[in-house]
């Protein structure tokens, strides 16, 4: 028996443990942290032949598995806010729309390529820097027995926050807050995401650790949820509209993927929420780093297949 | 009657155009391809083939390998400040997916086909570029070095093989390989007979790779009922999540 498989979609032929692999260890990072993985997933398949605009569409497709996967493996555990994740969803959607409308205006001024770039690696850098360093400060205080410093008056966004109408008690969660926050939010990420052209679940765990302040194995259950959603209108539309998603990559890919999220919450369970918050924030500086070493070095070959990097 | 003159005459228009025609009255006569056909299958992963016919002994053998002709976009890098970025979104059509060149062991053919029009650097004749305003000439070396890169374009010194034959005759020989990323499409097979630096005869065959089975039908599928291929997609991925996630709930592990 060949183990290699022909891909009809990507027209391109992959060996069959290598894409069960890759779909593992994307699907792990997915129930560990509640990414959905595709700013991994992605370049991993573009870097062996797939074509960039079927790699990124598949890629929507196995998440599907992954995220279900793991929102049921969470919903188990009671880690998801279903009327969080509604909230979110639908600020996410709105804020997507207008952040597609962005992005045609940047693309006519001719420097999107350009801010989109930008934006990543100032967001990710941003975001990674301040999770580690905050994490591992309350890692060091944990060990050393001493609570956190706590900050003598109420910033302006906690204020902001508290002076909000329509207070609703979010009982997974565990916070009492206007559901306008959530909707906002979500409409920030959406908008981040349609312009850097990722999923948003690598912003969206942030914003909700630091600005929701919502308990870390929440935030991973809520966020899968809200991955779900997100991805099944992705694939759907890339089938119709562009005849991208490749069935048979995203079959090996999910098989891989659904397990790889089980597994992944399986092991975030025996993990501290600071634990996964520093790997969290050690994967997002090792991509920022990858990308920032893209922009400064001249690549071997200048030109590419048109919806890679 | 009108009908029993036309049909020959409609048969030679077609066996032209498809080019099953030599190009010229050769001697070097129809190669055998080895295998005859090629289909994609779901176990597909490129094929070993093989060319074989002869010609007079004093003769040498080039063979071209071209097709299916494409239209690809890409994005051009260029530098702005102190970074790499995707500067110009371009589109390349009548490039070929795959050209190989098939030639005998020394000589320098490279430069002596140059001269007839054969070799990758002679593709950029037939290449459109849009928007008119990007230079082929800026562009074109880098889209053969990303082919090049992706061993889709090949200039193969040495892969034409002899052999003796009998009656002032030799036999040759050459292999090449469909890549694992062959695309389906009519495939040319151009051979030329050289004697004193001239090409004396030259013909071309059509080779066709096909999708059969599974894969025929998943793509026609995905490409003629885009909204239920997507459709299906997502009710399989949620089937396989929660499957999944069953069978690791039976497990009892949590």
């Amino acid at each position: 028996m060949s183990w290699f498989i022909y891909l009809p979609i990507a027209h391109h032929s992959v060996l069959l443990p290598v894409i069960v692999g890759l779909g593992f260890l994307v699907g792990l990072l997915s129930g560990l942290f509640g990414v959905g993985g595709g700013f991994l997933m992605t370049p991993l398949l573009i870097m062996i032949g797939i074509p960039p605009t079927v790699a990124a569409a598949s890629d929507s497709n196995q998440i599907v598995a992954a995220s279900a996967s793991g929102t049921y493996a969470h919903y188990r555990l009671g880690n998801v806010d279903f009327k969080m994740g509604l909230l979110l969803l639908v600020g996410g959607v709105i804020g997507g729309t207008g952040g597609v409308q962005i992005i045609k205006l940047l693309r006519q001024l001719g420097s999107a390529d350009f801010l989109i770039q930008v934006t990543y690696v100032i967001m990710l850098g941003g975001v990674g820097s301040y999770m580690f360093l905050e994490s591992l400060q309350g890692l060091r205080s944990k060990e050393a027995k001493v609570a956190p410093p706590v900050s003598k008056k109420d910033s302006a966004y906690a204020r902001l926050i508290r002076r909000l109408p329509f207070k609703t008690h979010f009982v997974k969660s565990g916070i009492v807050i206007s559901p306008i926050v959530p909707l906002v939010l979500g409409g920030f990420v959406g908008v981040l995401a349609a312009i850097m052209g990722v999923g948003g679940g690598f912003i969206m765990v942030p914003v909700m650790v630091y600005m929701l302040r919502m308990p870390m194995h929440v935030v991973v259950g809520t966020s899968l949820f809200q991955i779900l959603f997100t991805c099944v209108n992705v694939t759907i539309m890339q089938s119709y509209s562009n005849h991208t998603v490749d069935f048979v990559l995203a079959l090996l890919l999910l098989i891989g993927s659904s397990i790889g999220a089980q597994v992944g919450t399986k092991l975030g369970r025996r993990l501290k929420g600071d634990q996964l918050k520093i790997l969290l924030a050690s994967l997002v500086l090792i991509v920022m780093v990858k990308m920032l070493v893209g922009l400064l070095l001249e690549p071997h070959v200048l030109l590419s297949y048109y919806g890679g990097d | 009657m009108h009908q029993k003159k036309i049909f020959p005459v409609l048969l030679g228009i077609g066996m032209i155009l498809l080019g099953i025609c030599p190009a010229s009255s050769a001697q070097a006569s129809a190669i055998e391809i080895n295998p005859p056909r090629l289909d994609i299958t779901t176990f597909f992963s490129g094929q070993q083939m093989s060319l074989k016919s002869s010609i007079p002994s004093d003769r040498d053998m080039v063979i071209e390998i071209k097709g299916p002709e494409e239209k690809s976009v890409f994005n051009m890098k260029g530098r702005v400040g102190p970074f790499w970025m995707n500067r110009v979104k371009l589109e390349l059509g009548k490039a070929p997916f795959l050209y190989l060149l098939l030639m005998p062991e020394g000589k320098q053919w490279p430069a002596t086909l140059s001269s007839f029009g054969v070799g990758i650097e002679e593709l950029e004749k037939t290449l459109v570029i849009e928007p008119e305003n990007v230079s082929l000439d800026v562009v074109f070396p880098k889209f053969v070095q990303l082919k090049r890169s992706e061993h889709l374009y090949q200039e193969l010194e040495g892969a034409v093989r002899y052999s003796p034959s009998t009656e002032g005759r030799k036999n040759f020989h050459a292999e090449f390989r469909f890549p694992s990323s062959t695309h389906p499409g009519e495939y040319r097979i151009m051979t030329r007979v050289l004697h004193g630096g001239k090409v004396e005869e030259s013909a071309l065959q059509n080779f066709t790779v096909e999708e059969v089975g599974f894969i025929k039908t998943v793509r026609e599928f995905a490409y003629e009922r885009g909204l239920f291929y997507g459709i299906l997609c997502v009710l399989i991925a949620l089937f396989f999540g929660t499957v999944i996630g069953l069978f690791f709930r039976g497990g009892g592990a949590h």
